[in-house]
């Protein structure tokens, strides 16, 4: 009956340790995570910028900004 | 009796016996010295083998523009280190370092034979990846932690506005110092026993992390940008010292941009100089001349002393103490209204106006116009600008504060004020960070300056200006625009008589029938030209021009963009 109990006790303090050690290793991979994750989201943010986007268009396709006097607004109030 | 061999083998036994006793008197005292004299040092020894606490670093918050835009985020990174006395092949780390890195290896050697120090920087804020490249080499010695690095997508987008945070990433400046208690958050800690390898089975203790809030501001980058880009041309055009922009909603106060030029980009603030990284729209006060002059009109219309067509005889020039006035432009004596004196930015009509107002009740609606005070936009290091207490003017002060001379002001003020009047005669307090984290979005003071019927007038007349006045350069095709141009002499050490040169700005509001933006430019010393007619008004006409484009606000006038066209 006694091994029985210790054998138990055994048992569950190496699976706690083993939840333990897989906790560990996901905390790692979430702090890995997030530092990716915050990366790639300044990397999105400057790849966003107005700046860039607006340069890159007049550099690589010629592009130049519309002449707000040639936009027409229609009037749809009665 | 007992036999010699008898004797012999008890003796043996008490000479076991004894060696016995003295082994275990050892083995108590031993025992005793370690449990008991020992046992602190010990435990400590022990506690600091297998376990350890960790400082959990609380994020900082990301501060987002309008639109959800990052203006300033912070980017994980991976600061590698070694301890010299562990340390067992410094020449390998230090080869290591360099071809990883790009560390200087001739001055990482000499600090990794320092068998003194226990800590030497590999690299700080090393690109994660990398420095898992360097880890995976494994030198005895060496270690690694996580270390946030604040990032500014934008480049130099606002970034006189944004601020910057230190190596610590705590902000040292805009924003960035502003909101640094709710950016930084709390780090937590957390108590961990170890395996033999360093991998942690058990957390004993922990306390949580509190993150840092995200600040929500009401800048738009797309605005703010090209605020930056027009402010960058006209300083360059007419080679002025600096230049300043500010787009402002005028019915809930938020700054939509605060622009300057020159700029610097934010992710490289190490050899900027300080002067660059101001907020010149808050922090500093500049005398505005003829803009100014909307207060001395209001202040005369709202007391009833006149109204818009009130005609007065101007002289060409107007006497106060020691000195005779002129207008900007040589002219003869003119009959000129109320309007037009505004229109055609006479400095002996507002004077006129100003002398028929009384110094004391002039000094009031300085005053009631908030210059002089705090706007308490939510930035730090703003200025109050300076209006002399009127127990202090001198014979000349009712000659010079009705143009806008011997008082100084800070663009924010100018811009409120003026939004004010696009706002039906309402101030209502700029800011520039609409809500913090979770929390309700910020209600801005609000307070009346001026009638609704008096603000009708000012704003007739403001159009006026730029209809046929001195801000016909302001002018949009399709839209009506109501604004005031002014041109300050900056004194010089003795005065007037040297000045260092001027500050040309225009402020105005678009479309003038229900303004949805305000607009003020100031330039710092423009060369070539120095009205503010002819040098900030055309920034101001390009800068309204693609906000309004941009936001898709309808014209109000759309007959003047087919006769432009």
């Amino acid at each position: 009956m006694s091994a029985v109990l210790l054998a138990g006790v055994v048992f569950v303090n190496l699976a706690v340790l083993q939840l333990n050690l897989a906790v560990d290793k996901a905390t790692q991979e979430r702090t890995q995570l997030r530092a990716t994750t915050a990366q790639l989201q300044s990397q999105l943010s400057a790849a966003l910028a107005s700046p860039r986007i607006q340069a890159q268009a007049r550099r690589v396709d010629g592009l130049v900004p519309a002449d707000p006097s040639t936009i027409g607004y229609i009037n749809l109030t009665p | 009796m007992a036999t010699s061999r008898e004797k012999q083998a008890n003796r043996r036994i008490r000479l076991l016996l004894a060696v016995f006793a003295l082994v275990f008197a050892g083995l108590l005292g031993r025992g005793f010295w370690i449990q008991a004299v020992q046992a602190g040092r010990l435990a400590k020894l022990a506690h600091g083998q297998h376990q350890k606490t960790f400082r959990i670093p609380a994020g900082r918050g990301t501060i987002f523009d309008r639109t959800g835009v990052e203006l300033a985020i912070g980017e994980q990174m991976t600061t590698v280190f070694a301890d010299p006395q562990q340390v067992v092949n410094p020449s390998a780390i230090a080869i290591a370092a360099h071809k990883v890195f790009g560390t200087d290896s001739n001055a990482l050697y000499p600090a990794l034979l320092n068998k003194k120090s226990q800590f030497v920087y590999l690299k700080r804020f090393a690109d994660p990846l990398e420095a898992a490249r360097f880890l995976k080499k494994g030198f005895l010695g060496v270690s690694s932690y996580q270390e946030e690095r604040r990032a500014y997508p934008q480049g130099g987008v606002g970034s006189q506005l944004i601020g910057y945070a230190g190596i610590d990433n705590r902000g040292l400046g805009g924003l960035e110092f502003q909101y640094d208690h709710k950016l930084a958050g709390h780090s937590g800690t957390q108590t961990v026993v170890r395996d033999a390898i360093g991998r942690s089975i058990n957390v004993i203790s922990s306390s949580p992390v509190q993150e840092g809030a995200d600040v929500f501001t009401t800048i738009d980058h797309t605005i703010q940008a090209n605020a930056e880009q027009v402010l960058q041309a006209a300083v360059l055009k007419w080679g002025a010292k600096a230049a300043t922009a500010i787009v402002l909603d005028p019915t809930t106060g938020e700054v939509l941009a605060m622009a300057q030029a020159p700029g610097y980009n934010a992710n490289n603030t190490g050899n900027v100089k300080s002067a660059l990284t101001r907020n010149r729209a808050v922090t500093d006060a500049y005398e505005p001349g003829s803009t100014f002059k909307l207060v001395t009109v209001t202040g005369a219309l709202s007391e009833g002393l006149v109204k818009p067509t009130s005609t007065f005889t101007l002289p060409v020039c107007i006497h106060v103490a020691n000195y005779c006035i002129h207008d900007a432009e040589q002219r003869g004596v003119v009959t000129y209204s109320v309007a037009q004196i505004l229109k055609y930015s006479s400095n002996v009509g507002a004077i006129t106006l100003a002398e028929k107002l009384g110094k004391s009740r002039l000094a009031q609606w300085v005053d009631r116009f908030g210059f002089g005070h705090l706007t308490g936009i939510d930035f730090p290091g703003e200025s109050a600008g300076f209006a002399l207490p009127v127990d202090q003017w001198s014979g000349s002060t009712i000659g010079n504060v009705p143009i806008g001379q011997g008082i100084s002001v800070t663009p924010i003020q100018m811009a409120s004020v003026y939004a004010a009047v696009a706002n039906d005669g309402v101030w209502v307090q700029p800011h520039l960070v609409d809500r913090v984290g979770g929390h309700a979005p910020f209600k801005p003071k609000r307070r009346r300056i001026m009638s609704p019927a008096v603000d009708r007038e000012v704003k007739a007349m403001l159009t006026g200006v730029v209809t046929g006045g001195t801000g016909t350069e302001a002018a949009i095709p399709g839209y009506t625009v109501a604004g005031k141009t002014g041109t300050g002499s900056i004194p010089g050490p003795h005065g007037y008589s040297d000045s260092t040169g001027y500050m040309a700005s225009f402020v105005g509001m678009v479309p003038a029938s229900k303004p949805r933006l305000v607009v003020l430019v100031v330039l710092d010393r423009p060369r070539g030209a120095i009205f503010g007619g002819v040098v900030a008004a055309p920034a101001f006409q390009s800068i309204a021009k693609f906000d309004l484009q941009y936001l898709a606000v309808p014209p109000d006038a759309p007959r003047t963009a087919l006769s432009a066209g």
